[in-house]
């Protein structure tokens, strides 16, 4: 599920800080990341924020079908994400299945491009889902220490 | 050679442990802490954990640290890690003077008006030599920002000097507030705390009065392209202001903290009161451009502290 397990990365599933970012698609995925950042959900009580840089980001949330024209996009931000880093796929789209499933702009699902460390599916999956796949992540981080 | 050795030891002990760089970084992370949880309070949220901003910071510093620019050396390191010092420094030299107000030395009550405005200037400093646009843009305008807002601090901090008849040492203030009461009892300390306390919000590197616009043109520019260490020497002075900022104004106006005995718990409460001040009023909803902001402070909050000087030498 993870790569790269480290110490470090045990470190940083203490302060989780998420950069949402949108590969194609309805945008349905990310209204429903930037939901859980409301007060509503209140992410930050598990030490998660959001990052609006992806230099301060620990994680990447891609939401929607990759497109051809953001394939490049998303690795190169993948590429500026200081390490150790983790990279979620969001919503049913970015699993390479969904409404957008053989498009004519749609790539590749994104595990097929970058390392995904955690899958969170649904159409759009709801915030409960999103916190929940993060505090799986966070827990799983934190049990290989153990 | 022994008494030598003890006071030797003793200064050591200050310097490292209490009140110095051990208790300073305490005291920011649980200032930090205060503030996120005050703001999540008021926009009825649980909010963070209470060792989480340690947890930020040292994630920041185990994290792989890439500058900004590879044509930039040292710089956008080394004044940030100069802005860190100063505030350091600040910071030991005002809890100092709290616990100890009879060992400060003779301008030392400049000392700390002048390494105030040292820290936040030093730690943008490095961003205008920054070739991207947006950190040294983001830099330039807080450095206008941030001296219109230093000029009524400086001018009302010269009132508690006025009114204690030239005192040079934080000492002397205490001394002058123990008997003839708080500064801020008088009508131009009043009017001197109220300058001080608004300008204060900018050395923090806080906006006041919630002013979005200029959150994001001024006070976020200048750590814009910081990941990494480098953010967390960013966000390590910001909280040592934010812990020191408050002692500071109670020391200059509010009558300073004696810690002794039961005195102690009328001095916590008045540092809460100040701190928690500060992170409600950066909450409160009315919004200012920049340009908006810099006229206020250039205009009333200036005209405020120049009253309370005026009054100061009328002898209210």
């Amino acid at each position: 599920m993870v790569n790269g397990m480290s110490l470090r990365l045990q470190i940083v599933s203490r302060s989780l800080w998420i950069h949402p970012a949108m590969a194609g698609g309805c945008n349905g995925c990310h209204l429903e990341i930037l939901a859980c950042l409301s007060p509503s959900y209140d992410l930050e009580r598990y030490g998660v924020r959001f990052a609006s840089c992806i230099r301060r980001a620990d994680a990447i949330l891609i939401s929607g079908s990759m497109t051809h024209r953001n394939l490049r996009r998303m690795k190169q931000i993948h590429l500026e994400m200081q390490k150790p880093g983790l990279v979620v796929a969001v919503g049913t789209c970015a699993l390479g299945h969904g409404i957008f499933e053989g498009g004519a702009v749609v790539s590749k699902p994104v595990d097929a491009i970058l390392p995904v460390d955690l899958y969170i599916p649904g159409c759009p999956p709801k915030p409960e889902a999103v916190i929940s796949g993060l505090g799986k992540l966070i827990q799983f981080i934190r049990l290989q220490r153990s | 050679v022994e008494n030598g050795d003890g006071q030797m030891m003793h200064f050591a002990f200050q310097l490292l442990i209490f009140p110095g760089l051990l208790f300073v970084f305490a005291g920011s992370q649980a200032a930090a802490f205060l503030e996120r949880k005050t703001a999540a309070r008021m926009q009825n949220r649980i909010g963070p954990s209470l060792f989480q901003p340690f947890h930020d910071i040292f994630k920041l510093l185990v994290k792989e640290n890439e500058p900004p620019d590879v044509r930039q050396k040292g710089t956008p390191l080394l004044f940030p890690f100069m802005g860190l010092v100063s505030a350091a420094c600040f910071s030991f030299l005002v809890w100092r003077s709290v616990f100890h107000p009879t060992t400060g030395f003779r301008g030392d009550f400049f000392a700390l008006v002048i390494l105030s405005a040292a820290a936040s200037l030093l730690q943008v400093s490095g961003v205008l030599f920054d070739p991207k646009r947006a950190a040294s843009g983001g830099g330039n305008r807080f450095f206008n920002y941030y001296l219109t807002a230093e000029l009524p601090f400086f001018i009302a901090a010269g009132v508690p000097f006025l009114q204690a008849g030239g005192a040079f040492r934080m000492g002397e203030l205490a001394a002058f507030q123990k008997t003839y009461g708080a500064v801020v009892a008088s009508a131009s300390g009043f009017l001197a705390f109220a300058a001080a306390f608004t300008a204060s919000f900018v050395v923090i590197r806080l906006s006041p009065f919630n002013q979005p616009d200029t959150g994001i043109e001024a006070l976020s520019g200048p750590p814009a392209r910081c990941s990494g260490m480098s953010l967390a020497v960013f966000q390590l002075t910001r909280q040592i202001m934010l812990f020191t900022i408050p002692a500071m104004l109670i020391l200059f106006f509010l009558g300073g903290m004696p810690f002794g005995g039961f005195a102690g718990f009328p001095s916590a409460a008045k540092y809460l009161a100040v701190s928690v001040a500060f992170s409600v009023i950066q909450n409160l909803s009315p919004t200012l451009g920049l340009s908006r902001a810099l006229r206020f402070c250039l205009g009333p909050l200036t005209f405020l502290s120049v009253c309370a000087v005026v009054l100061s030498f009328l002898g209210w």
